[in-house]
């Protein structure tokens, strides 16, 4: 396979919700792009993305899979990522490394839950989209209702550059109003028949109003004129584009390859190449895509595969990655040779010599860094980590057999390791191990992986709240321990007094015991922040020489042990004798 | 670890109980922690969000708007919260998502209502006869 250079180049993530048609979207594009000669479909649990038996049995991506295809002479990197926001992760690892998004739209239900949710992260993570609708040979498709959707739900910046001929089991193909030219369902580029030619031109009149907001220039020209050129019309979008201030819209008929070359072809015209866009680094400086700048890569993505043990997804960042070469992880200072370097396209790995800038690739059994880490020549700085929402779902997790509980702890945190939304926690409070991802089928799926890649059994269940406890009147008490068996014998008495602490106030001295007037002296005073926001306040007020003052903290550890479930909140202890 | 000398195992085992006995004796009263949830919903589903709320001990402290959708501000103990994710997500068709913060101070810390009081203190009880 050949290295294509960093203008060559584009990435992409197809998001959207669930069942849209991402991944056979993603199998068309394959086809496209020469990379398989025969498609596979969901239904046959043959896609090259959704290539394992988890996704396969429930007929549903759940890892966002790197592929790639050769369209007139670019390679675009496609990840097609779950339509699940439990599954999330794949999507916003996969920002990290593409300059635009294609969200796949359901032609027959039109923005969906999943439409919004993703579309929101784009938002979120500065991403432009382009709207693909698919289904458009479904017999329910339904062009009408969801153009109307896309137009409520994304306002002033969709625009629509297709419109479809007679949507359905019939389709007849698009018209496409930037090229003005018609697309049939053979992906041949014909003239727009007639009958459509009102529509198109109609079309292209809203079109060029919006290319022209991408530029001044473009405004002027067409103010004077009231014409751009096609080309100046795929300006005006690409600059509209990378401003997220414009969002295409094309149709597809992903399972019937409909329109898919054309969507294709778009992608290499318009959608942004890598050359040139910046990462910021965890120091605050700058490390820009530069096929001449010494090489950094980042790693946004590692999972174990069959036959090959553990993958690392990478983009070159900046410089050229040739195979053997000697890298260092900035953040740990290890390095690292990479003897060899793949072009992915899901299972499928090709080993190549070299990777530009902006390209994507993987590597097998790194040593000096997981997820989430920068390696690069020596001297580079580590490229800024990536962001994940809060995890929306807890539980408390063991070993169904105590025995198998360090191989249950080994499993977890190889799982976490590759998931950057997973974490596994041992909280010495609860004494439970706490596992949190994105959701509950997130969990359930890394109970799936246990069970069938490390051969485990795990219970999930309800973590424990780390309550405290507080106390509100005045009390007092003496214990005294005595034993006497063989050896040193042990005696200790303690009385002492607890009184709730009042923010602000200093600790009261006088006070009634036992209908007596009694008076505390402070001898000393140890004041402790607990780990939780509480405080103790601990005074000794030991009389004469009663006892060693040296006891005091043996005391005080007493104290506070007492307390392993619930623990006081601002209590003041006064020790006296 | 060195061996912990009689006298000072002594003054351990005599501050510890007596610690739990005074404390004991001073009207204990169990704290919980509270989180701030922040529910971003389809207006639709404010009125389920909210009854939901109120079935968890929440308390809806304030209400604003973001890009089309309410976003509820809520206070809602911990103990509540398990499987939350599942359950707004089932009431509101998916279509709305929470963000749950927590800072460990003790301002965070609520009183328990007494009837939850008197079921955690007897869970404790049989816990610690358990492991005991
Ligand atoms: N009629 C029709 N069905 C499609 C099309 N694209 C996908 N499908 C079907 O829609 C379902 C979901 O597709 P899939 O690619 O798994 O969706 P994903 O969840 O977005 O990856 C599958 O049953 C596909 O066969 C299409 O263009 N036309
Ligand atoms: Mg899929």
């Amino acid at each position: 396979m050949k290295s294509y250079t960093t203008d060559k180049i584009r990435n992409v993530v197809l998001i959207g919700a669930s069942h849209s048609g991402k991944t056979m979207l993603s199998e068309a594009m394959l086809f496209e792009g020469k990379v398989i000669d025969r498609r596979g479909s969901v239904e046959e649990k043959n896609t090259v993305s959704d290539n394992t038996e988890f996704e396969q049995t429930n007929q549903k991506s759940i890892n966002a899979t790197p592929l790639y295809g050769e369209f007139n002479g670019c390679k675009i990197n496609f990840i097609d990522a779950p339509g699940s926001d439990d599954f999330s992760g794949g999507a916003l690892s996969a920002f990290k490394v593409v300059e635009s998004a294609v969200m796949v739209m359901n032609g027959t239900t039109g923005v969906e839950v999943g439409t919004t949710i993703f579309s929101r992260y784009a938002d979120q993570y500065g991403k432009p989209m382009v709207i693909a609708v698919n289904q458009m040979d479904h017999d329910k498709a339904n062009w009408e209702g969801v153009r109307h959707a896309i137009a409520e739900e994304f306002g002033k910046k969709a625009i629509i550059c297709q419109f479809p001929v007679n949507p359905g089991p019939g389709l007849e193909g698009f018209v496409d109003v930037i090229t003005m030219k018609f697309y049939n369902a053979k992906n041949e580029e014909l003239d727009i028949p007639a009958a459509y030619a009102d529509e198109a031109e109609e079309l292209r009149a809203e079109l060029m109003e919006k290319a022209a907001e991408g530029s001044d220039e473009l405004m002027e020209k067409f103010f004077e004129t009231m014409e751009l050129t096609t080309d100046e019309i795929r300006e005006g979008l690409r600059a509209g584009l990378v401003k997220c201030e414009t969002i295409p819209v094309f149709c597809v008929a992903a399972k019937a390859n409909i329109g898919v070359r054309r969507l294709m072809e778009f992608i290499v015209n318009v959608c942004p190449s890598p050359l040139g866009t910046v990462q910021k680094t965890v120091d605050g400086g700058e490390v820009r895509c530069n096929p001449a700048a010494p090489t950094s890569i980042f790693i946004y993505k590692t999972s174990v595969e069959q036959h090959l043990g553990e993958v690392s997804y990478f983009k070159v960042m900046s410089g050229t990655l040739n195979e053997g070469a000697d890298l260092v992880n900035p953040e740990t200072g290890n390095g690292e040779r990479l003897s060899a370097i793949y072009a992915v396209a899901g299972s499928k790995k090709e080993k190549v010599a070299s990777i530009s800038a902006g390209d994507i690739g993987c590597v097998m059994k790194l040593k000096a860094g997981k997820t989430d880490v920068t390696l690069a020549a020596p001297g580079q700085e580590a490229i800024e980590h990536m962001v994940f929402p809060d995890a929306k779902y807890r539980c408390a997790v063991k070993a169904v057999d105590k025995n198998d509980e360090a191989k249950v702890g080994d499993a977890l945190n190889k799982i976490a390791a590759q998931d950057p939304t997973i974490t596994v926690e041992y909280s010495k409070e609860l004494r439970q191990t706490i596992l949190s991802g994105m959701g509950e089928q997130h969990i359930n799926y890394v109970k799936w992986r246990v069970n069938n890649e490390f051969k485990q059994n795990i219970e999930l269940y309800a973590p424990k709240v780390p309550y405290r406890e507080t106390i509100t009147k005045i009390a007092t008490a003496q214990y005294r321990h005595k034993k006497q068996s063989g050896g040193a014998g042990q005696f200790g008495e303690v009385h002492l007094l607890v009184c709730p602490y009042i923010e602000g106030q200093e600790a009261p001295k006088n006070f009634k015991i036992d209908g007596k007037d009694t008076v505390f002296n402070f001898k000393s005073q140890d004041i402790t922040d607990l780990e939780w926001g509480g405080k103790l306040e601990f005074y000794n007020c030991v009389v004469g020489g009663s006892i060693d003052l040296g006891f005091m903290p043996q005391v005080q550890d007493g104290g506070r042990s007492a307390h392993r479930f619930l623990r006081p909140r601002h209590p003041r202890v006064c020790v006296r004798r | 670890m060195h061996p912990v000398d009689s006298k000072e195992i002594a003054f351990i085992i005599a501050g510890r109980n007596a610690f739990k006995e005074a404390f004991k004796n001073a009207g204990p009263k169990i704290l919980e922690p509270i989180y701030n949830v922040d529910i971003i919903t389809p207006n639709e589903y404010v009125g389920p969000c909210m009854s939901d709320l109120n079935t968890r001990r929440g308390m809806i402290m304030n209400q604003d708007m973001d890009k089309g959708m309410t976003v509820l501000h809520a206070r809602v103990p911990l103990a509540e919260l398990y499987r939350y994710s599942t359950i707004l997500s089932s009431l509101t068709g998916g279509s709305a998502t929470f963000q749950m913060t927590f800072q460990m101070k003790f301002a965070e810390y609520v009183q328990v209502p007494a009837d939850v009081q008197t079921k955690l203190i007897a869970e404790y009880a049989a816990q610690e006869q358990e492991e005991d």
